[in-house]
């Protein structure tokens, strides 16, 4: 009886590529759609916009380039693609932009620089930087905005009372309108649509963590090296963290594979380059598009990171 | 020094758990005997078809010391002296018997030979007579493994009962259900290295086996190492850097040699009762089976047998393997039967195998976190198949284990092992046995 015998493991982890993406949309999705869902019709066509375009996008590439339809994985990324290039787009900038940006990340981001797997930056920023580039004018911002004075609630109370005693000594003040910031369902003029989303992008990370899709010391040495960054750099770090567009780039930006370097020890260094950049452009008003700034830098140095580990054990 | 803690991954846990404790299985009709079942010399049938046998009677030999004799496991008469395809794809010599005659030494018990007074050479030509071989994977004869070594080299012999592979809890049973006989076993096999260093590992979790090396009369004395539940984290090559490392012994002066419960046992019953190694306990399990259990079962039974004594298969299973979830062979004819080194016969379903399309490589470091020895395995898969070997071997190469792990965490199914082990042996990247 003839017959091949492939070498081991027999079993698997559950997780597949295809999986993977699809659990990561799935996560991306819930702040997405609030961040749609309050900020209206235009969003909803800018939603649209962005995942057809990258889909499509991808599906024509695949028949011009003889390489056949594209495979349930090519279809959870280009979602995936979609969906961060809607979460980082502004109600402003409208669907011209996003297609844009979704275009040119599946063709740029994908196709050009990188392939079928491994890609050498995230295409989605490739694609928002390549927008952004064309269509300056319909950037959203993303910078930390100023200290707002109003209040009145309780917990803005609270908030200036903890901050005075505790935060004030730190030289870090507590933003008195937290609570509206939270729970706010109006869009937040000028910015991305996920801005005002915390809750459910805290949400979704869950999913994220959960289901292991990223090391999970990689956001929380982003998230801890952009907050400390900020504060070493004059600026308000606790108005940074209640950013909606920092935070969600912070837990799904390094959710795609290629974003970050393979190696553990490369990708602890990638995390604290990357919050520390993003806290240099944000804080930074000069810098037109800081969290994408922040992501081709560092990203233009996952080659080189991924080749830095800890001694053979 | 290697944080042992961090090595490897949490194993995934049996679709349903086997019953504790074992039973001797049927004596089957008939048995297919394969020669090969170790590494060494090949030995040859001493046995013509027609022949009548005793169970237990030496069927295969050589003159050669790297080989071990094959015992008949029934009584009855040889029916056919061909080939047999094993797990592995391998073809083996192989000697069929069936069942005839009577068992002559059933229900009575031999009495035991005071191994305290043997020699050293005694006790190792007592375990060349009984076959034992020992190493799941690459099984070699335990007398070549067990002999003294030359030299200043101390050596410190360590009884394994931290085998975290899913399914691989044969060991465990034998050791719960016969702890005087695997840690006289183990005692016999320290006299013949020549050893008073004897130490266990046994994994976190393991309370059971814990327990039963605490209750045994020398248990006191042998001291236990205790490893956390993360597969492979009982690989002999990290066993042995842990070890020493703790103990700041230089590794070129120490030899670490690590034996199963099962080779303890076998030992024992070659040493002080004349027994060949004719029969072992096996794990039966996976989703399809009925009865997830252990059972002992005489070597040379076919695996469908197997299978039958624990009630059969409830649906068609996606696989049946020989050995464990990671490192185990598909079995293609489950006539194949139980070899000296079948640890687990198991029958899994397809939400067990999880298996998937061979996608290419997102990046993601799945295999670099998991890999025990800190390697790159993308990395080297990438080398290995553009036909840098030497570029690989500067990479470490070489010190993989071949645990299998990255290749199990890939979410991109990509077969690393495969392409590893061929870079190691300098064949081509995707080669099939």
């Amino acid at each position: 009886m003839a017959e091949t015998i492939r070498g081991y493991p027999r079993t698997y982890r559950m997780l597949t590529v295809s999986g993977m993406y699809w659990r990561i949309n799935l996560a991306m999705a819930i702040p997405v759609l609030f961040g749609v869902y309050r900020a209206g019709s235009r969003a909803i066509g800018i939603a649209v916009v962005a995942i057809v375009t990258a889909l499509l996008v991808d599906l024509v590439l695949s028949l011009l380039t003889g390489r056949g339809e594209s495979s349930e994985v090519s279809y959870g990324r280009d979602l995936s693609i979609g969906l961060f290039v809607v979460a980082m787009s502004g109600v402003e900038g409208g669907p011209l932009f996003a297609g844009a940006a979704s275009a040119l990340a599946i063709l740029v981001g994908v196709r050009l620089v990188g392939g079928g797997g491994r890609a050498w930056l995230h295409p989605a920023i490739v694609g928002l930087a390549m927008a952004g580039t064309i269509m300056p004018d319909r950037i959203a911002g993303s910078h930390i905005a100023g200290i707002s004075e109003s209040g009145g609630r309780i917990v803005g109370v609270v908030a200036e009372f903890v901050g005075r005693t505790v935060f004030e000594p730190l030289a870090v003040r507590i933003p008195v309108d937290i609570w509206e910031r939270l729970t706010s369902m109006d869009a937040v003029p000028g910015g991305a649509i996920v801005t005002a989303a915390i809750p459910l992008i805290l949400l979704a990370s869950l999913i994220v963590y959960g289901e292991d899709l990223v090391p999970p010391f990689v956001p929380v040495l982003v998230f801890g090296s952009f907050v400390f960054s900020v504060w070493m750099l004059g600026g308000e770090p606790l108005t940074a963290l209640i950013d909606g567009t920092v935070l969600f780039a912070i837990v799904f930006g390094p959710v795609e594979p290629s974003t970050r370097p393979r190696s553990p020890l490369g990708a602890a260094v990638f995390a604290l380059l990357l919050g520390s950049l993003l806290a240099v452009f944000t804080v930074n008003t000069a810098t037109a598009m800081p969290i994408v700034a922040a992501f081709m830098v560092a990203g233009s140095l996952v080659p080189l990171l991924s080749t830095v580990r800890v001694g053979r054990r | 020094m290697i944080d042992i803690r961090r090595i490897g991954v949490r194993p995934v846990p049996e679709h349903r758990r086997l019953e504790h404790g074992f039973w001797n299985a049927a004596v089957p009709t008939r048995c297919v005997v394969p020669l090969h079942q170790h590494a060494g010399s090949a030995i040859h049938p001493t046995v013509a078809v027609g022949d009548t046998v005793r169970e237990g009677m030496v069927i295969a030999d050589s003159d050669n010391r790297l080989s071990v004799p094959i015992h008949a496991p029934i009584p009855g008469r040889v029916a056919t002296i061909g080939t047999t395809r094993l797990s592995d794809g391998t073809m083996s010599p192989a000697i069929g018997i069936t069942l005839a005659g009577e068992f002559d030494r059933l229900g009575r018990r031999p009495e035991p030979v005071a191994w305290r007074e043997k020699t050293s050479a005694e006790i190792l030509d007592a375990i060349r007579a009984g076959g034992v071989v020992c190493g799941p994977r690459s099984p070699v004869p335990a007398h070549l493994y067990l002999r003294p070594r030359r030299g200043r080299k101390e050596v410190v012999l360590l009884l394994d009962v931290a085998e975290m592979e899913p399914y691989m809890t044969a060991d465990l049973e034998l050791l719960v259900s016969a702890t005087d006989e695997v840690m006289t076993g183990l005692a016999i096999a320290a006299r013949a290295l020549g050893t008073e260093d004897v130490r266990t590992v046994v994994g976190r979790g393991f309370a059971r086996g814990r327990r039963a090396i605490r209750r045994h009369g020398d248990g006191g004395s042998i001291s236990i190492v205790s490893v956390p539940h993360r597969y492979p984290v009982n690989d002999p090559v990290l066993l042995k850097r842990r070890l020493f490392a703790m103990e700041r012994r230089a590794e070129e002066h120490t030899e670490l040699v690590v034996i199963s419960p099962s080779t303890a046992y076998a030992v024992h019953e070659a040493v002080v009762y004349g027994k060949p190694q004719i029969e072992r306990v096996v794990a039966v399990g996976g989703g399809a089976v009925r009865r997830p259990a252990h059972v002992r079962v005489r070597i040379g039974t076919a695996i469908a047998e197997v299978l039958e004594e624990c009630g059969g298969l409830t649906e068609a299973p996606s696989q049946i393997i020989a050995g464990g979830t990671i490192t185990g062979r598909v079995v293609a004819n489950v006539n194949m039967p139980v070899v000296k080194n079948t640890a687990a016969i198991l029958a899994v379903l397809a939400d067990e195998v999880h298996t998937g399309r061979e996608e290419p490589c997102v990046g993601c470091g799945a295999c670099t976190r998991a890999c025990p020895v800190a390697l790159d395995p993308i990395l080297l898969h990438d080398l290995v198949l553009s036909g840098r070997v030497g570029e690989a071997r500067a990479n470490g190469l070489d010190q993989c284990l071949e645990c299998g792990l990255c290749a199990h965490v890939c979410p991109s199914r990509i077969p690393l092992v495969e392409s590893l082990r061929a870079g190691k042996t300098g064949s081509s990247g995707r080669s099939s046995a």
